[in-house]
Order: structure tokens, then C-alpha cells, then sequence
């Protein structure tokens, strides 16, 4: 272990908080005994809990002390456990993402916690976690890391799938640079990155003039044509001059690019994306990695749009579901008989009108739902940020816990699009991707509020390598899947009514009117649904309430499944299940015809397409 | 999918899998029994064991006498170069392709009534998935697992 290092000391004090508050059960309930003892017995108590807190103390400081760390050239090593030693060796390209997250105690002592993804290992579990660190150096840790599996990947990509274009070659020198530079700099620490970054940002902006301009002619030209090329990712301007609250693109103005979205030149601006990408190095040979491609700030007019329209239906059921089976006991408790009289008297003054009083009083709770929602959301993605730098993607929002998180591009395993129905009407998707983290059923949000129209403007600045294709028609299930769609839904109807009849007699049918809604909603979600198939790329849509739209790569597809009911078969039909890394469930679409299934099965099989081959 | 599979399980898997459900039902048999004798004992309403006990029976005839049959009859699977398929399931049957790029591991475990056939199970493990083959020859397990090890080395990633 070369240069081994310690967590923040304020591990111990997190540490020791969150046994105490394990305790303080026990605490409040000899606080309440106590008065019923004799001497002896509460001094023996009080001793034994003195004992106890100092051993949990002990425990916490041997916790911190045993906790190492130490950076290698190729790989993190973590050593910790106090009699059970544990030895954990995790290789930079085998991660998956870094995150920095901020649980709301951390934030108060100003530390926060380091968690490294990598595929395996303990599900809900992170592979390598830093407990807690002092905030600023968990960035800086975050950024090293990311660094050092660039550098890692960089060197892969030269040795494998090489020449891409002349700089290339130029990355490929610096590489060595960059890695001394960084073990040099992981030995050193303590500067806040984030204000590092940003005076990082304003010397290079021209540093990098001038070594493009040194470098001549030639590239000035080709990056020139790449400009061209990219004609149409100048939708980033347009988003700017259109609907300047839509994309806060640049919160602080001495970030590169500014020339590119102030003059909107075409040369200017395909200089600075070519310089950009190239700009792993400077010409005083340090290393200029901090400085984002692309950065992305929701400001707070487009936030409050994007809670505003956000409609989080389940959390609301939830909550009015949670308040009817609660609120009969709560009220019981904080005074015995108040519900019935005033259940009794609110009947008792409207006996008229006792259904309009219920929906207005639904309607007051569904509103305020839906404000606790818009404030949950708020909280939740307040200074929103994404930036790309080179291969790297990092997100961080969070107003009372910071969560940050740094990830590969390659890593990237689907994308996904989801518009609740308000927003697909007003033109508006979340834009999520599939990672491996250690929650799997989490999809990180690379932008929270996206207009559809801008979204493949969007995608090349943040995944130049992944475009998709917004289709308004995919292959649709045919009317004779109808069936399937609605069969599971009506027998739950049937069912809901039969119990109705069987609780309130004959007048439980009215709730056979649901029916025809149980019925819509199975129609628009069969017409909603959908599959494509595109060169390398698949396009799977489907919808419960919000329209859900996965798009797949071939090559992160783990396994491929076709499934099917007898009445399916009959009808030549199936659902598809694709599974991809980090994801718990399959993406699945229902009642496909088999001859839109049968293409993609081949496509995806290998034999399929060698047999085609061989014949 | 469209394909015919070459593999299938072992014939004895019918017997095991027989033998296994019907030990499984019996000492559940015993449990409602002993359930029976306590009711009666204590006076208790017989109904829910009644109940209880008559869907047991039910699934002892279906589980014992017809479903390994079928379960035999709609199992497939053949190992490719390049990826495993398999096809399962008596009423919702479902095709599943895994190719050898995305296989992790290969597991072989059996338990002591398979062992008494001389059987094995097989459980391919990907990063995300785990998919099991069970019932087949000890000997021609071990021979698979070997052969899905080898052809799953090649690690790389292409469209």
C-alpha cells in the first residue's frame, strides 16, 4: 500500500450519532422507568448505558482507525474490519460510476460519503464505499477517479479500436502525463475541486487558444468540417435564443463556450467543440480535464416547471392511502371521540349534500398532494447540474441531500424516456439512463424536463455516441392483442365487483362502470405500445400511465426473451422481455405480432445471423 | 425461436421430479393431519382444514402424476457457439437466448434425490440473470459446464 490514507475524522462522530440513535429507544424507556426505581438499581442501569456508550465510542474510533484506502496505479485498494479484516481490491476500469452523496447528517458536519460501483457484488450494496469524507475532498477523490479510469479506458481505446482522428495520437502521448500527474496530485489533497475547476476553466479557455492557433492550418480546418458536420447540433443555440429559461446552459459565464453561444459563429463554435476534444492536455502540459464539454443547469423557472408538471401519482396514492388507514387511529389517540363528533355534525349540517362535501374534500386532498409532491420534487432536484467532460458524465442535484454521481459514457446501458400524460401533451420528457448502481431500481436522471422537438440535440452533447431516434410510429401491437391487454385488468374489475355486490348488495353494480374505463385505459395503452428496430439499436415503448420509451443497444442486451400464452400462440403473438445490466426488471412490451418479433430475435441471436450467413 | 432445440432433459428427471413432489406433499399431508387431530382436539371449526387439506390433495395429483410429464415435455435447450437457448414453460412458454459473451458462470448442483438418479442441474449465471436447467445426466452436466466455460472465455464487446 503505497501512500495509505484514512477516512475524515468525523467518521468516528457519524458513526457514534447513528449507534446513539439506535439507542435512544432504549434511552427514552429507562428515562421513563427511572423514577419507579431505587438508588441501586438506577445507578447499576446508568452504568451499564455509561459502559455501553463508551464501548460504542471505542468501536467507532477502531472503525475510523482500521479503515485504509490507499490508490494504486491500476486499482483502489480498501483494508477495514477490526478483528474480521477485510482486504477489497477494486480495479478502475471495472467501475462503473462514482457517487458523492449527501445524506442530510453529513451535510451538517459538511462531510459526505464516496460510493464506487461496479457490476456484481452484493445487491443494494455499493462495491467500495468511503464512508465519510470531507465534502470538497470526496469531490476531488471523485474526480481523480474518474481520471484514472479515463486514462485507463484511453489507453484501451489506443491499444484496441485505435485511430479515430489525428488527436487521437496526441491524447494517446499525454496519457502518461496525465496518470503521473494525477498519482502525484492524489498524494497531495485538500483543494476544493470545484473552485479548482473554475479557475482552471478561465486559464485554459486561452491556453487552449493558443495552442490551437499554434497548431495551425490544418486543424483549424478539420475542426471546421467537424463543425459543419455537426450543423445540426446547433440546436444548443437555438435552445439559448428560444426559450432562454429552457436551458441555462451556462450559469457562469467564463465557462469555454460562451463565445459559441454568444456569437453562435459556425467557425467559432466548431473550434471550440474540436478544441474541446481534444483538450485532455494543454500546453503547459497540465492536465485540463475539469473543464466540461457540455454543462447543463436547470434553472429555477424550468425546476419549477419540471415539479410543476411532474404529477407523481404514486407518491400521492400512497399518501391518501396511508392517510385513510391512518387517520381513524391518529385521531383516536390525540382525542378519543372527536371523529365521530365531528364526523357527526359535518353529517349532520349537510345531510344534503354528503357526495359533493366528499369530492370537494377529496379534490382539497389531491391538491394538496399534489403541492407536497411539487415540493418533494423540488427538494429532491434542486440545482440540478450535468456536465460532460471527454468520455465523462456527471450529474449532481439535491437541495438537503447532495447526490452526485460520475459515470463512463460506454457504461451507459439504455436510455429512457418517460412523459406522464401532461407532459406529453405539453411536448416535454425525462430523459433517464440505465447505470449499474447498487440500487437497481434506479434510472439516473440526465435531464429532468427536456422539449421532445430538442432531444436529439440534447442526446449529442451528452452521448454523442448514442443517438436515438424519436419515432412517433413504432410497430404496434395489433387490434387482435386487444385481448390480451385487457383479460388480466377486467377479471380485477370483476373481481373489484363482486366484492362490491357482496358487501352492498345489488347497488355494488354501479362499479360495473368502471369497465368501460378499465377498457379505454387497456386500449390506449395497446395503442401506446410499441417496438422498432434501427441498425444496432432497438426501441422498446410502452405505457401504464406515463408513455415509457427504452432504447437498447445490441451489445448491452445480457439476454434476449420471447414469452407467450397459449391464446398469444393462436393469435401470433408475444411479449418481449429485454434485460440489460443494472437494471432489476426486463423492459417489456406485450402482445408483439410474431413477424415484427422474429427480426429482432435474429437480429440478436448470433447463430441466427452466422447460419444467414453460411447459406 | 423458430428453431428445434436438440437437448432435453434426462428421462429419469421424470421420476425425481415425481419422487421429490411427492415427498414434499406428504409431509405436508402429515402437517394437516396433525392439524386434523389438534382441531378435533381442541374443537376447533374444521372447515379451513378441509380446505386446506383439499387443495393439498389437488396439487399432489396434478404435481406428482401430471405436471412433471409436461414440465419433461416443453423443456429444450441447445448450446450454441455463440449463445444458449432455452425454451420452458407448459402454458406460458417463453424462448430465451443467452449469448456466450454475457455468461458469467456456470453452476452444477444437485440435491440428494437427483443424485439418486444420477442427476445434475445446470445454472447459467450472467451479470444480470440466472438461468437453470435441471434434470439432466450427471456426467453430461459436467460435460456442459466445461463446454459453456470454454465457449464463454471469449470476452469482448461488439455490436
Amino acid at each position: 500500500m503505497t501512500n495509505a490514507r484514512r477516512l475524515s475524522k468525523l467518521d468516528m462522530l457519524v458513526s457514534f450519532i447513528k449507534a446513539l440513535r439506535n439507542l435512544l429507544p432504549i434511552i427514552i424507556l429507562i428515562s421513563i422507568k427511572v423514577k419507579d426505581w431505587n438508588g441501586t438499581k438506577t445507578l447499576a442501569t446508568l452504568s451499564i448505558l455509561t459502559l455501553v456508550i463508551i464501548a460504542i465510542g471505542i468501536t467507532c474510533y477502531l472503525e475510523w482507525r482500521k479503515f485504509q484506502y490507499s490508490l494504486e496505479q491500476d486499482r483502489l485498494i480498501i483494508h477495514k474490519g477490526i478483528f474480521k479484516r477485510e482486504e477489497k481490491t477494486i480495479y478502475y476500469n471495472r467501475i462503473h460510476s462514482v457517487n458523492v452523496q449527501q445524506p442530510l447528517l453529513l451535510r451538517i458536519v459538511g462531510a459526505a460519503s464516496l460510493q464506487i460501483e461496479t457490476p456484481g457484488g452484493q445487491p443494494g450494496k455499493a462495491e467500495g464505499e468511503l464512508r465519510v469524507l470531507k465534502h470538497a475532498y470526496a469531490l476531488e477523490l471523485q474526480g481523480q477517479l474518474k481520471q484514472l479510469r479515463m486514462v485507463k479506458s484511453t489507453q484501451s481505446d489506443l491499444a484496441g479500436q485505435g485511430a479515430q482522428q489525428a488527436h487521437d495520437a496526441a491524447t494517446g502521448q499525454d496519457v502518461a502525463v496525465v496518470q503521473g500527474e494525477l498519482l502525484h496530485r492524489g498524494a497531495q489533497s485538500g483543494t476544493d475541486t470545484a473552485v479548482a475547476q473554475e479557475r482552471q476553466v478561465e486559464q485554459s479557455v486561452q491556453v487552449r487558444q493558443g495552442v490551437q492557433l499554434s497548431q495551425g492550418q490544418q486543424h483549424v480546418m478539420a475542426s471546421y468540417n467537424e463543425g459543419t458536420s455537426h450543423g445540426d447540433g446547433a440546436g444548443v443555440d437555438e435552445l439559448v435564443r428560444n426559450d432562454g429559461a429552457n436551458i441555462d446552459q451556462l450559469p457562469r459565464n467564463d465557462h469555454a463556450s460562451v463565445d459559441r453561444v454568444a456569437h453562435g459563429d459556425q467557425v467559432s463554435r466548431s473550434y471550440d467543440v474540436h478544441s474541446s476534444s481534444s483538450n485532455s492536455i494543454d500546453a503547459t502540459g497540465q492536465p485540463n480535464h475539469e473543464e466540461p464539454q457540455y454543462r447543463y443547469h436547470l434553472s429555477f423557472a424550468q425546476l419549477l416547471k419540471a415539479s410543476l408538471t411532474s404529477l407523481n401519482l404514486n407518491f400521492a396514492f400512497i399518501f391518501i392511502f396511508g392517510i385513510f388507514s391512518f387517520a381513524d387511529e391518529v385521531l383516536d389517540v390525540i382525542s378519543p371521540g372527536l371523529y365521530d363528533r365531528v364526523f357527526d355534525q359535518v353529517i349532520d349540517q349537510t345531510s344534503g349534500l354528503p357526495v359533493i362535501l366528499l369530492l370537494l374534500l377529496s379534490l382539497l386532498v389531491i391538491g394538496g398532494v399534489w403541492l407536497l409532491s411539487v415540493a418533494i420534487y423540488l427538494i429532491k432536484f434542486g440545482d440540478y447540474q450535468i456536465t460532460r467532460s471527454h468520455m465523462q458524465l456527471a450529474v449532481s442535484y439535491g437541495l438537503l441531500e447532495k447526490k452526485s454521481y460520475i459515470f463512463d459514457q460506454n457504461k451507459v446501458q439504455a436510455v429512457i424516456m418517460e412523459e406522464n400524460p401532461l407532459r406529453q401533451w405539453l411536448g416535454f420528457a425525462e430523459l433517464r439512463v440505465q447505470v449499474v448502481t447498487s440500487n437497481k431500481l434506479e434510472q439516473l436522471v440526465i435531464h429532468p424536463l427536456a422539449r421532445k422537438k430538442e432531444i436529439p440535440s440534447i442526446m449529442k452533447e451528452l452521448l454523442p455516441d448514442y443517438t436515438i431516434q424519436l419515432r412517433k410510429q413504432l410497430h404496434a401491437p395489433p387490434k387482435r392483442a386487444f385481448r390480451n391487454y385487457a383479460l388480466m385488468p377486467t377479471i380485477i374489475g370483476l373481481l373489484l365487483v363482486a366484492g362490491a355486490v357482496w358487501l352492498w348488495q345489488w347497488s355494488g353494480l354501479f362499479l360495473l362502470l368502471l369497465l368501460p374505463i378499465i377498457w379505454a385505459w387497456c386500449l390506449f395503452r395497446m395503442k401506446s405500445s410499441g417496438v422498432w428496430l434501427e441498425g444496432n439499436d432497438l426501441t422498446l415503448r410502452k405505457r401504464n400511465i406515463n408513455l415509457i420509451t427504452h432504447f437498447v443497444r445490441r451489445k448491452h442486451i445480457v439476454t434476449l426473451s420471447l414469452k407467450s400464452s397459449p391464446m398469444q400462440r393462436k393469435r401470433e403473438l408475444h411479449n418481449i422481455h429485454v434485460q440489460v445490466l443494472g437494471s432489476a426488471l426486463s423492459y417489456a412490451v406485450k402482445g408483439i405480432e410474431d413477424k415484427v418479433l422474429l427480426p429482432i430475435w435474429s437480429w440478436y441471436s448470433r447463430n441466427g445471423k452466422r447460419n444467414s450467413i453460411e447459406q | 425461436m423458430q428453431r428445434e432445440l436438440a437437448h432435453r432433459l434426462h428421462q429419469d428427471y421424470i421420476k425425481a421430479s415425481k419422487l421429490s413432489n411427492v415427498i414434499f406433499h406428504v409431509v405436508l399431508l402429515l402437517l394437516i393431519g396433525g392439524w386434523f387431530a389438534f382441531a378435533i382436539w381442541k374443537d376447533w371449526t374444521l372447515i379451513p382444514v378441509w380446505i386446506t387439506g383439499g387443495i393439498v390433495l389437488l396439487s399432489f395429483i396434478v404435481f406428482t402424476w401430471i405436471y412433471p410429464n409436461y414440465e419433461y415435455r416443453s423443456f429444450s435447450f441447445e448450446v450454441f457457439e455463440e449463445e444458449i437457448e432455452i425454451q420452458s414453460g407448459i402454458i406460458f412458454r417463453s424462448n430465451i437466448l443467452i449469448p456466450m459473451v454475457r455468461v458469467q458462470h456456470v453452476e452444477v448442483g444437485s440435491g440428494p434425490i437427483m443424485r439418486k438418479y444420477k442427476l445434475a442441474s445446470i445454472t447459467v449465471v450472467t451479470a444480470a440473470t440466472k438461468h437453470e436447467i435441471k434434470g439432466i445426466h450427471q456426467e453430461e452436466a459436467e460435460a456442459l459446464k466445461l463446454r459453456i466455460g470454454e465457449l464463454a472465455k471469449v470476452d469482448e464487446q461488439h455490436d
